[in-house]
């Protein structure tokens, strides 16, 4: 299967007055062209900082790029030049945002913004940029697409306007999305439309999308692969019925078994004790021992890296969960 | 078991909003004629989207908000008629747990002034030294220690601070307690230790409570029955196994087939639900889930169903079920 996305090794710092966060620290995973690459954690866990670090939009400094290689289409994005990524971006990657409010501007139309996007990408006028933008409304299934350009940002609900920010986003024909959130802002019926939504998208338009959340539900219901990651690491990289069912890492089965199931009712949730670190001064070794109950004394000194240790299953554990628990 | 400890009757709450270039003055009703009643001992979740008005709800209940009509009884006294000094004592039996723990402690005050404040307000414990000993015990039932009581808000985790929360609500030994949305400001891992604080709390204390929430698997994990709202109004109130198992109202049914499941062998091909929730500037005449609704029948668009008994752990407001049965 063709790579679109390979992301090796990165390892991100950022220097603020209160000292130097180290935000990502062996970050490594991969995307294969058409499928859809779900990196989950919780707050704090660098899932934004490394779709930021995608599309090159950290400001740098305070962030530094301390090592690793972002592989993208064969070549390293982090290697080329300010101008030469501009025509990337929005181009060939793609973002979307939480809050569709505060990625749109107030004070345009729909219609302006997005045939501004269009035309800065593409040598065409207003009108056939405009053009362009009624059908990608039509294709995210936006029911009168005349009439939502002609309005303002304000004006639409929130599943309209994030409908609006993927159409968007897709309307240069990217390669690849990265949805940061994008449903975290929604209610559930809502949510569950923008998510056929994107499933549709990749069929149709056949994209790559990264999709960041901290709901298990989300990557569940439509990615492919899952990254977990943990106070600034991958701890774990497969695909999501094997992690689901067989996780190998003590914080993605801890994590997931914290989750209240819909589908049953049951007396005790299990928990992961404390919470995330503080990035400005993690834990030495394996930044989740503090709170892991398999932590050997090698997970206190030296920070594990991520190995294969089954096909397509990436772990970075000293001691995992052995043979991995069977959730069924 | 089985008292009622709090009950409304046609509560109604009106907000007056101003909209549009010219700022006209428009009515929504938020709280829409609302009946409930909740048990001695029970947990009651209220489900529901935003702005469905669950929060304007419980803010009324905890009498934060007043109600534009409509009346509501706790422990068979009027609220919406006795005077403020006896309100007071009412006030204290009433205790409300905020969404936001990061807003809802005073930042300049140690959790020793934060917990001691409403002991002073209500004139509870002897002396300095005796309430001391409350807001430790307090603390020590929420999983927290002494070397904590002199400390900041801002020192502490998110978890930690709605512990906190939790305690300043505990402390004046509550009847009943409303939670808003206590875990949706807290990651997966945090959440879980907070509701497991918070069934062990229910047990322990053999309080009632109220869980405002958006989140229908939180409400199954904490909840022994569950009302339902829509844009104002409650659609559905059932016992929580049936709610799950046999849900109602459409719109119930439409929001359990919403939440994405966390195994990927339950995937469904497409999104069950259309349409968005209405605004309130602007509903729909009838049924206001109506629009939306599968089930829809003629009369659905003339006229607004009441909440009926549907069987012995369910009530729904549908004109399509009452047909069926």
């Amino acid at each position: 299967m063709e790579r679109i996305l390979e992301v090796k090794d990165l390892k991100i710092q950022f220097d603020t007055e209160e000292g130097t966060v180290y935000a990502l620290e062996n970050v490594s995973f991969h995307l294969n062209k058409g499928e859809i690459l779900g990196i989950i954690g919780e707050t704090g866990s660098g899932k934004s900082v490394t779709a930021s670090a995608i599309n090159r939009i950290l400001p740098v400094p305070p962030a530094r790029i301390v090592n690793g290689e972002i592989i993208f289409q064969g070549k390293d994005v982090l290697q080329y030049k300010r101008e030469e990524m501009n025509r990337i971006r929005g181009k060939k990657i793609s973002m979307i945002f939480q809050e569709p409010m505060t990625a749109l501007n107030p004070v345009f139309k729909i219609k302006e913004q997005m045939s501004d996007v269009i035309m800065h990408h593409q040598k065409i006028n207003r009108k056939k940029a405009v053009k362009q933008a009624t059908e990608m409304l039509e294709q995210v299934r936006i029911p009168d697409p005349e009439m939502v350009l002609d309005k303002y940002p304000h004006e639409l609900s929130g599943g309209m306007r994030q409908r609006v920010m993927i159409a968007t986003a897709l309307s240069c024909e990217a390669d690849l999305l990265i949805a940061d959130e994008p449903t975290t802002a929604l209610d559930v019926t809502t949510q569950d439309q923008i998510l056929a939504l994107i499933q549709d998208m990749r069929k149709n338009l056949d994209i790559s999308v990264i999709l960041i959340t901290h709901d298990f539900g989300v990557v569940a219901e439509i990615c492919d692969t899952v990254a977990v990651m943990y106070g600034g690491s991958v701890v774990e990289f497969t695909d999501i019925y094997t992690l689901t069912k067989k996780p190998y890492h003590p914080y993605s089965n801890g994590l997931l078994k914290a989750i209240p199931p819909v589908d049953q009712t049951i007396e005790k949730l299990n928990t992961i004790p404390g919470s995330v670190p503080n990035l400005l001064k993690p834990p030495p070794g394996c930044r989740f021992h503090p709170r892991c109950e398999n932590a050997l004394e090698k997970c206190k000194i030296d920070p594990p890296s991520l190995t294969e240790i089954e096909e397509n299953h990436f772990i970075a554990c000293y001691n995992p969960i052995k043979g991995g628990e069977d959730n069924e | 078991m089985n008292n009622t400890i709090l009950k409304t009757q046609d509560l109604r709450k009106e907000f007056q909003v101003r909209v549009g270039f010219l700022q006209k003055e428009r009515k929504i009703t938020a709280v829409d004629n609302v009946n409930l009643n909740i048990l001695q001992s029970e947990t009651i979740g209220l489900v529901g989207e935003s702005g469905c008005g669950k929060t304007t709800l419980g803010r009324i209940l905890a009498g934060l908000l007043s109600p534009t009509s409509g009346r509501f009884f706790y422990k068979e006294k009027e609220i919406t008629e006795i005077g403020k000094k006896k309100n007071k004592q009412i006030r204290r039996e009433i205790q409300m747990v905020f969404q936001d723990p990061f807003s809802s402690l005073n930042p300049r005050m140690t959790v020793s002034d934060i917990l001691s404040r409403p002991l002073k307000v209500f004139k509870i414990g002897k002396n300095a030294k005796e309430r001391t000993n409350m807001v430790l015990e307090t603390l020590e039932s929420v999983g927290m220690k002494s070397e904590h009581m002199s400390r900041y808000p801002h020192e502490f985790s998110g978890g930690q601070r709605q512990r906190i929360a939790v305690a300043r609500s505990l402390i004046v030994n509550p009847d009943f307690i409303i939670l808003d949305e206590p875990t949706s400001a807290l990651d997966v891992s945090v959440q879980a230790q907070i509701l497991n604080l918070l069934l062990d709390i229910k047990n322990n204390f053999q309080l009632t409570m109220l869980l405002i929430t958006h989140d229908l698997s939180v409400a199954r994990f904490q909840c022994d029955r569950i009302a339902v709202m829509y844009m104002g109004r409650i659609v559905e109130i059932s016992d929580k196994e049936a709610l799950f198992n046999s849900p109602a109202h459409p719109y119930t049914r439409i929001l359990l087939t919403s939440i994405p499941r966390t195994d990927p062998a339950q995937r469904r091909e497409k999104a069950v639900s259309t349409g968005e929730v209405p605004s309130l500037l602007n509903p729909p005449s009838g049924c206001y889930f109506a629009p939306r609704c599968p089930l829809k029948m003629d009369i659905c668009e003339r006229s607004a169903p009441e909440l009926k008994r549907v069987n012995k752990h369910q009530t729904c407001a549908c004109f399509a079920v009452e047909n069926k049965r």
